[in-house]
């Protein structure tokens, strides 16, 4: 099972995730500063410790240094997330997600066209 | 009694005297030296409390040797009745060796047959093993509670997600010199806040809803505790308490480091914040106070404050906090070394050396009296009388096993034949031949003995389905001899030849000469052959 995770642990795994694989904790810091994020060190060791015990990390030790490899995919992430979401707002219902999206323009254009070709290749595959 | 038993023993009297003396100096030192050292000095009570080495010729030691000296004289006396008066070497051996008197009459039962003394002997050899077996289960009693506490807190425990909290933590640890990452997490069922976890710490508070002030200063409490790495010293001296359980004193000293302890790490704390800082750490101790009185359980973790009385005694010395002067370095210094050379003469129990086996010629050079114990089972054993001042075994290692212990004075012997018969290949026993005290058991053996002139000593031989053989060359002078047997058919039917000078009556032959300093007693418990030359 997928443990929830706070806002700060997810900002560092976005980061892990989007290295696409062993990131260092030098780089984690770097690219936190670079999203104005100028954390305590030990604050982020003690976040991405967090994170291993929940197990959406591993550490490896290469030298004296630690580099982080994600355990959950981002995409994992966001397909629990998103049933949660759903089963928590929606009661399960996705029908009622879809046309709040659409009903509330919260959907551009091409998001518009891209969802619709994705319903339509997925019903062509059956 | 048994080394182990002794040896705590001897650690607890010293170590009692040590915390004797520190409870005695505490009034006068309390406010006058740094908390610091009052805190740490103890450790060297704990040295003393955990480790059994000490220099030769201690106090302890000294007085242990005299103890058992006199114990076993007494044991001697009442228990083995047929000891009797010796030397060596012309020289007097110990005193109390010394005052055995000749008490000695066959009729009695031989030492040890009486099961009630055998009942108590046993336990007194075997009281360590109940000592270490309470002592194992107070100690694991203490870490199941802890562990269970810890596992309380960390069921009701959630991770502090605010980051400028964990920064805030971050900053402080790195201005003490704290480089780990310390966890910091919430439990509301928590009364005050605690660190828990040796290598991974953690510090849970009861809630975040505190002004920033009190956040500050229970951190800083926490972190310094941290990293004075005092969750070790209180395992330590729970491990001691547990070794000394039945030490009343021992437990009390584990209260006062527990104080000590928080008094140390106020005063660290104010030493580092400086004086006009002190009133804001008070008032964060009295809040944390105001949360306080949920629970009771603090066993071995670090928690911000551990009740009314000792809270009061710390606000107290926290206004009252000056910078130690220098002027009470110099007693600082001499108190310390005081109680590290008290500590070291007083010393502790040292167990006497065993002597290694030596394969084959077995030899062992004696500086004290001679009490010899052999069991001999199956083969042959002959004993020679030589002008030395030692034991020496001559043996064949391909028909015997020979075995040499020296214990509080006494050797014990084993010869172990390895084949049911080995002809006339005797281990040659030679021993100094002003004579000695000899028990021996001879079973399915023999027993040769040329007993030497002037000879004083005692030898007591149970045999069984053995033989037994003397010869004289002074026809037995100045001896007492009786052979008895436990059942009247041994005495009936073992052949027993003896000179015409001897008694025989129903159940006993006996031979009383001159002195009688040279006692010899014969039990048969089997059918044996006895020959007297």
């Amino acid at each position: 099972m997928i443990q929830p995770i706070s806002d700060a642990e997810l900002d560092i795994m976005k980061i892990v995730w989007a290295n696409n694989g062993p990131t260092l904790f030098a780089y984690i810091m770097d690219e936190l500063a670079l999203k104005e994020k100028t954390w305590q060190k030990n604050t982020v060791i003690t976040l991405l410790s967090r994170l291993m015990d929940k197990g959406f990390l591993k550490a490896k030790k290469t030298g004296r240094r630690n580099e982080y490899t994600p355990l959950v995919s981002e995409t994992e992430y966001q397909t629990t997330q998103t049933k949660d979401f759903l089963n928590k707002i929606y009661e399960g219902n996705a029908k009622g997600l879809i046309s709040n999206l659409i009903q509330s323009d919260l959907l551009a254009d091409d998001e518009y066209d891209a969802l619709k070709s994705l319903i339509e290749g997925g019903k062509r595959n059956e | 009694m048994n080394n182990v038993f002794k040896i705590i023993l001897s650690l607890t009297i010293s170590g009692s005297f040590l915390i004797l003396f520190l409870f005695f100096c505490k009034p006068f030192i309390k406010s006058k030296l740094s908390r610091q050292w009052q805190y740490y000095v103890w450790l060297i009570v704990i040295a003393r409390l955990l480790l059994p080495f000490a220099p030769e010729g201690n106090l302890i030691d000294k007085t242990f040797e005299a103890i058992e000296t006199a114990y076993y004289g007494d044991e001697m006396q009442s228990v083995q009745s047929y000891q009797s008066d010796y030397d060596i070497g012309g020289a007097s051996i110990g005193e109390v060796a010394n005052n055995f008197t000749e008490s000695f009459v066959p009729e009695e039962n031989p030492p040890g047959h009486n099961p009630i003394q055998e009942a108590f002997w046993l336990l007194v050899e075997n009281i360590w093993l109940i000592w270490l077996d309470i002592a194992a289960i107070i100690l694991i009693r203490k870490i199941t509670i802890y562990r269970s506490f810890v596992r309380y807190v960390k069921a009701g425990m959630k991770p502090v997600s605010d980051i400028e909290l964990l920064d805030r933590v971050a900053v402080i640890g790195e201005q003490i010199d704290v480089s780990r990452a310390v966890e910091l997490c919430i439990n509301p069922l928590i009364s005050s806040p605690l660190l828990i976890g040796f290598f991974r710490p953690c510090i849970v508070i009861p809630s975040t809803n505190i002004s920033d002030r009190d956040f500050h200063y229970t951190i800083l409490h926490e972190l310094t505790h941290y990293r004075r790495r005092d969750m070790f010293y209180k395992w330590l001296v729970q491990i001691t308490i547990c070794l000394h359980w039945f030490n009343p004193l021992v437990h009390l000293m584990g209260r006062e480091i527990n104080k000590a302890c928080e008094f140390a790490c106020d005063e660290a704390i104010i030493t580092k914040l400086g004086s006009s800082n002190v009133q804001d750490y008070g008032k964060t101790l009295l809040e944390a106070m105001a949360l306080a009185g949920q629970y009771k359980e603090t066993l071995a973790s670090v928690t911000l404050s551990e009740n009314k009385k000792l809270l009061k005694e710390r606000l107290g010395a926290i206004v009252n906090f000056k910078n130690k002067s220098k002027l009470f370095l110099v007693p600082t210094l001499a108190l310390t070394l005081v109680l590290l050379v008290g500590a070291t003469s007083i010393g502790a129990y040292t167990p006497k050396q065993v002597n290694p086996l030596i394969p084959d010629n077995k030899s062992i050079t004696l500086d004290t009296d001679i009490t010899i114990t052999a069991e001999i089972n199956v083969g042959g054993i002959d004993i020679i009388p030589v002008s030395q001042d030692k034991i020496t075994a001559d043996f064949d290692a391909q028909y015997y096993d020979v075995e040499m212990i020296e214990e509080d004075g006494e050797w014990k012997i084993t010869v172990t034949g390895k084949k049911p018969r080995m002809g006339s290949n005797y281990v040659k026993l030679y021993i100094p031949d002003t004579g000695c005290n000899i028990t021996a058991n001879v079973l399915s053996g023999s027993l040769l003995y040329d007993l030497p002139q002037n000879c004083k000593g005692s030898l007591y031989i149970t045999a069984e389905n053995s033989s037994v053989k003397f010869s004289t060359t002074n026809q037995y002078e100045n001896c007492n001899i009786s052979v008895v047997a436990t059942n009247p058919y041994f005495m009936e039917y073992s052949h027993i030849s003896y000179p015409d000078y001897f008694t025989k009556t129903e159940d006993k032959v006996w031979y009383e000469n001159g002195t009688g300093t040279n006692e010899i007693d014969i039990v048969l418990t089997g059918f044996t052959n006895v020959d007297f030359e």
